[in-house]
């Protein structure tokens, strides 16, 4: 959440007597600035006598007074912030008097500031006549030039008495813009100028540097008191989820309704100084549901453009799909996982869409529930294995519960896994870690993987291999190009010796995600999909190269 | 036979063969008579009937319950209807069809619906019509064949049956669809478009009630005893007291040791799938292009399938041992492609015979005849006999040259002494004309030519080579004693001419010293003359200066002496010039002339081009033949013949030429 106030600033330029101290390169300051910094930040007669090594104590004091007078040390002689920067970048100042061309600004936040100084001439023969000045500069203050970064102190406006006098332009065409910059997530605030100066129409145009300064403020309490205000059609803003609250609509922005953002308009703002800034907007404001219908229905918008892709999509895909479009979002906690046919009734205007939805949910196998029985088996049952191994969104398995389940107390020899996505960061380490858990389970497990080739990663070959030690086989050349003849789902082979088993699965094992501290070890919870897993016998494997993927490991 | 006539061209001959003994070792017979009616009573319904209808019906009571409706290739009506009418009461409809489905004529009436909720995919595997109530998962099957048309009954299943059918339509359907649409109220028909991404995969049953297999997979186990609808797999019938076997030509040689066996064996049932029932159980097979569907029946399924097929009799048996003769109808034998029907009387090309010599063709056949049809009761064999041919590469034989040579040589020694008799006819009348008083043989040498030429006309008439080669030679030894003569007969002209011109040379020569003996008498006159004056001028100087004369005078008559001694003697000098050519001429004694000699360029021409009189004429050993032309290629002779009437006097004229008879090429 961040933004931008931007308010026009009158510049004045005028023609006045004045004392300055320009800060310039003066390295015997430098050096006795660097010396009293070694010496423990006070300029003393030993401190001077290294640098002057004849400098008698009256010298010694003088010159104690005299850094005091341009704002190096006090008059104890010790360093200011000003005398500690001349010791680092070799600037101090140099007292001048003269007149000079003064650019000037009245703000809130930059006080009565001299932007830019110029030495001027003026002629005698010229009618002067001095008027007080448009604005009356702050003296003493510590400021850089906005064209060329000089630092400079205004000392004195020695003319007039007690109102300062000088020679007012009125053409000189300077513009000048202040930007303050807030970001409300980032904690910064901090302002700069933009425009240009001008001496008048003959003279060159001075570009205004755009360094930026910071300037602290409350900026948790100016989003209250800015959003709290915001009109009722935008939303409600809640203090304690720090988001505004909006009710769902379609017609609403389709960023906000993606992103959860937006941006809030406002007329008029009072800034950090009081100052009151027209035509601000917020950028970035985090949204939410205003109440758990809205949550719903922004949960099912989110679905239904998930949906639009071409594809059918079974329940299992359609509650992973679920747990995409609402996790770190927040309708994660206001929403519950729809079932298929709200999701087709959703979708009855859009009948591609709700075949997509109907037709997986009408034209399906039932699983069975998850309940004790024997384990796919060709040589041998095992009593203790599930006849489905199933993992819901909520699971917080571990990835070695997951893989004990499925193995059923079979010690893997060679595994297969057949997976079309075998691809991206995470999915790999995910592949990394049910490898190590299998090979936890037995060390000389060996993990295969086939899987369908990702035309745009030309390294995911080089990757498995990393990931496995062994180049994955290609859905391609295994299955052939033919969609009838590639699996959809995911399985899992476990060629164990005497027992094999083979795992018909709706999502991917490698979508498992660690669900809290981010650690991808064998003994953290993870974070599941929608997973079925159904016991297929080996010899009834529906595509060939997968019953003879257990052959072939006889052979050899 | 009759002798021919005419040119000799090849001949088409024929021969008959009576095949009705023949036997037959195994065949199926079709004979044409109507199979009867297939009666399957309950739980079989037949498929347009009403109770098939309120069955279906009965499937649909639930209507919250989607339906699925596989139409297969062939959609029984009923099935199409009740997709309508369920796509009315706005329940989930599935469709599972074949290609062309739901486009054109092949819409039942969807394009009408589209507020329903139908949704169609079409698969190009061969599927069963079937309906499921996706709730409950129980389902009615149409029974029928999947290649012939719409089956024809109906049976609901039961439990363990509908399980299975409907997880192997959900196999199809989510497996195998190749295209998809639905019905949908913002447009104007279904429209097709890809099948999407199954949302799982359903792995089709492989134990259970009903089994969807990969093939190739073992054959169905039948019982002995059992009836069996074979369709294409014949084995099935082993052991069988009842088969149903789709005809053809594989296996023939099985079912015939079935039906020894005792097994009655029929042709095919096309409205039924390959199964085997007996009274209690049976299974039924379907082939859905790389997999077979199998279905148990239940014991009440099995038992009227098994009471149904037992009364059955199809219009195709099979036949074993059968003579041709007794066979009717269609025949399928063993190893063909389709089934026959018999025929009365064939008709078989047996090719062309090349004969070796020209009396072959009269009687030659061919060393193979082809197989006669083994359905045809008469063969009568066709065959061409192709005379003996010129070969291509024949040519002419060089004897028409050499007596074409001889006979050009003959004709040119005729015209060049034909041109010598002209040259002497000439030299006569020349010699006659300008020699007449001293050309005294003129009319002898008239006679001698008008003989001579009435012998070159003799000769002229003969023609070289249509003669015997003795008469030719005949014929050049007569030309060459008329050259001799000829020749004689020149020689003696010429003589004649040169004597009689050397005459006329002399009488001119004559005339001439005559005249130039004249003329020197003359010449020698007028010297004498001429040296007299000379004399007396000489005398006149020499006495000088007469008396009285003067001086002057005899100067002057001096001078004038001078001149004329001069004159005198110049005269005489010039008189004795022109005498000498008189004087040779006369005194150089006669000799004649003879005439110039021929050009020497014509002389040496001449010499280099040897006459005709000096070639000689080469008559060939043999004589052509009378009879057709000969020719040759390599080393053999041909002697073509044209006609068969020219056949007897050709083999003769082969026989001397030593030549082969052959047929010209046409």
């Amino acid at each position: 959440m961040k933004c931008e106030l931007v308010q026009p600033l009158v510049v004045h330029r005028f023609a006045a007597f004045a004392e300055l101290a320009v800060y310039v390169r003066r390295p015997e300051l430098e050096a006795m600035c660097k010396a009293a910094v070694e010496a423990g930040g006070t300029v003393t007669a030993e401190v001077i006598r290294k640098i002057l090594p004849n400098a008698t104590e009256a010298a010694a004091r003088n010159i104690v007074d005299w850094c005091c007078e341009i704002g190096l040390c006090d008059r104890n002689g010790r360093l200011n912030e000003h005398g500690v920067q001349a010791a680092q970048s070799g600037e101090a100042p140099l007292i001048e008097q003269g007149v000079y061309a003064l650019w000037g600004a009245e703000h809130p936040v930059l006080g009565n500031r001299v932007l830019h100084w110029d030495r001027v001439r003026i002629d005698r023969d010229e009618d002067a006549n001095p008027q007080p000045l448009p604005m009356v500069p702050a003296r003493g203050q510590h400021w850089r030039s906005v064209v060329s970064a000089q630092a400079f102190v205004l000392r004195d406006l020695p003319a007039g008495n007690a109102e300062p006098l000088g020679l007012e332009d009125r053409a000189h065409g300077s513009e000048c813009m202040f930007h303050w910059t807030i970001d409300f997530n980032a904690g910064v605030s901090r302002w700069h100028l933009s425009g240009h100066l001008r001496g008048g129409s003959r003279d060159p145009q001075l570009s205004i540097r755009p360094d930026a300064i910071d300037l602290a403020c409350d900026l948790r309490a100016l989003a209250d008191r800015w959003l709290s205000g915001v009109e009722g059609t935008l939303g409600r803003w809640n203090c304690q989820e720090r988001r505004l609250d909006v009710g769902f609509t379609e017609k609403a922005d389709e960023r906000m309704l993606s992103e959860f953002r937006t941006s809030v308009p406002l007329d008029e703002a009072e800034g950090p100084d009081g100052d009151v800034y027209s035509d601000v907007r917020i950028q970035d404001v985090p949204v939410g549901p205003a109440s758990a219908a809205d949550a719903r229905r922004w949960m099912l918008w989110r679905l239904r453009r998930k949906l639009a892709s071409p594809g059918y999509w079974s329940a299992e895909n359609i509650t992973a799909e679920y747990v995409a479009a609402v996790e770190n979002t927040p309708l994660q906690v206001m929403t519950t996982s729809p079932q298929a046919s709200e999701l087709a009734a959703e979708c009855q205007r859009d009948r591609a869409m709700f075949w997509r939805v109907a037709a997986p949910m009408d034209l399906c196998i039932p699983s069975p529930e998850v309940k004790a029985g024997s384990a796919p088996n060709a040589t041998r049952a095992s009593e203790q294995s599930p006849v489905v191994v199933r993992v819901g969104p909520g699971s917080t398995i571990t990835m070695k519960q997951f893989v004990v389940q499925l193995l059923g107390g079979a010690t893997p020899k060679r595994v297969l896994l057949c997976d079309k996505y075998v691809r991206g960061e995470y999915n790999l380490k995910a592949l990394a870690l049910l490898h190590k858990t299998l090979q936890s389970a037995s060390p000389a497990a060996v993990l295969e993987v086939l899987t369908d080739r990702d035309p745009d990663d030309t390294r995911q070959e080089a990757t498995v291999r990393t990931v496995l030690g062994r180049a994955p086989q290609w859905y391609s050349d295994v299955f052939g190009r033919s969609t009838a003849d590639r699996p959809h789902d995911r399985y899992l082979l476990i060629d164990g010796g005497a027992t094999r088993l083979a795992w018909q699965m709706s999502n991917s094992p490698l979508d498992a995600r660690p669900s809290a501290n981010g650690t991808w070890t064998i003994d953290s919870p993870m974070r599941w999909r929608d997973l079925a897993c159904s016991p297929v016998s080996p010899h009834e494997l529906h595509f060939p190269a997968m019953s003879a993927w257990f052959t072939q490991g006889r052979q050899s | 036979m009759s002798t021919p006539t005419g040119p000799i061209v090849a001949r088409e001959r024929t021969k008959l063969e009576d095949r009705n003994s023949t036997i037959i070792p195994v065949a199926w017979e079709r004979s044409g008579s109507a199979s009867g009616p297939i009666v399957i009573g309950p739980p079989f319904t037949p498929a347009g009937d009403s109770a098939a209808v309120d069955m279906a019906r009965r499937m649909l009571a639930d209507r919250g319950a989607p339906v699925l409706c596989v139409l297969g290739s062939f959609p029984p009506d009923t099935l199409s209807r009740l997709v309508l009418e369920s796509s009315d009461i706005e329940r989930r409809v599935y469709v599972l069809a074949a290609p062309g489905f739901g486009e054109g004529q092949r819409d039942p009436g969807l394009r009408d619906r589209l507020k329903a909720q139908v949704l169609v995919r079409r698969t190009a595997v061969p599927t069963i019509p079937a309906l499921l109530d996706c709730k409950r998962q129980r389902a009615v099957i149409w029974l029928g064949s999947l290649k012939h048309g719409a089956p024809r009954w109906v049976v609901e299943l039961d439990e363990e049956q509908s399980r299975g059918v409907f997880r192997v339509a959900l196999h199809w359907f989510w497996h195998h669809a190749s295209d998809e649409a639905w019905t949908d109220p913002s447009a104007s028909g279904l429209r097709f478009q890809s099948a999407q991404e199954r949302p799982f995969d359903v792995p089709p049953p492989r134990d259970g009630a009903m089994q969807l297999l990969r093939r190739p997979q073992n054959a169905m186990s039948v019982p002995a005893g059992a009836i069996c609808v074979c369709g294409n797999d014949a084995t099935m019938a082993k052991g069988t007291s009842r088969a149903f076997v789709r005809p053809s030509g594989q296996g023939l040689d099985e079912l015939a040791g079935i039906s020894a066996a005792g097994c009655q064996v029929f042709g095919a049932i096309d409205e039924l799938p390959s199964l085997w029932v007996t009274g209690t159980s049976g299974m039924v097979e379907w082939t859905c292009g790389d997999h077979l569907l199998r279905l148990r029946l239940t014991a009440s399924q099995a038992k009227a399938l098994h009471d149904g097929l037992s009364r059955v009799q199809t219009d195709a048996r099979l036949r074993c041992n059968a003579a041709l003769g007794s066979m009717n109808g269609k025949i399928w034998l063993a190893g063909t492609q389709a089934e026959q029907a018999l025929q009365d009387r064939a008709v078989l090309e047996a090719g062309q015979v090349s004969c070796q010599a020209i009396e072959d063709v009269l009687t030659a056949e061919p060393a193979d005849f082809p197989l006669a049809p083994p359905l045809a009761r008469m063969v009568e064999y066709r065959w061409i006999c192709q005379p003996p041919m010129l070969p291509p590469k024949a040519s002419k034989s060089s004897l028409y040259r050499q007596w074409d040579e001889a006979s050009q040589l003959f004709e040119s020694r005729l015209q060049q002494i034909g041109r010598q008799l002209e040259e002497a006819k000439s030299g006569v009348d020349q010699a006659r004309s300008g020699l007449a008083k001293f050309f005294a043989g003129a009319l002898g040498f008239d006679r001698a030519r008008d003989t001579l030429m009435a012998e070159h006309r003799a000769l002229a008439q003969i023609k070289l080579s249509s003669i015997s080669t003795d008469s030719a030679i005949k014929a050049v030894d007569r030309i060459g004693e008329l050259q001799q003569r000829v020749s004689e007969h020149l020689q003696g002209i010429e003589r004649d001419i040169t004597h009689a011109d050397a005459e006329r040379q002399r009488e001119e020569w004559q005339r001439q010293r005559d005249e130039h003996a004249s003329e020197l008498r003359s010449i020698d006159a007028q010297i004498g003359s001429a040296r007299d004056e000379l004399g007396q001028h000489e005398a006149a100087l020499k006495q000088g200066k007469r008396d009285g004369e003067s001086d002057a005078d005899w100067s002057a008559r001096k001078r004038k002496l001078d001149d004329d001694v001069k004159a005198s003697r110049a005269t005489i000098g010039k008189l004795n010039g022109s005498r000498s050519s008189h004087a040779q001429f006369v005194e150089k004694p006669f000799e004649p002339k003879s005439k110039p000699s021929p050009d020497p360029k014509e002389k040496s021409r001449k010499g280099f081009v040897p006459g005709p009189s000096l070639a000689r004429i080469q008559i060939p050993v043999e004589s052509l033949p009378t009879v057709g032309e000969l020719y040759e290629a390599a080393s053999e002779r041909f002697l073509v013949v044209e006609s068969w009437e020219q056949l007897p006097a050709a083999r003769q004229e082969a026989a001397r030429l030593k030549g082969k008879m052959v047929a010209p090429r046409r």
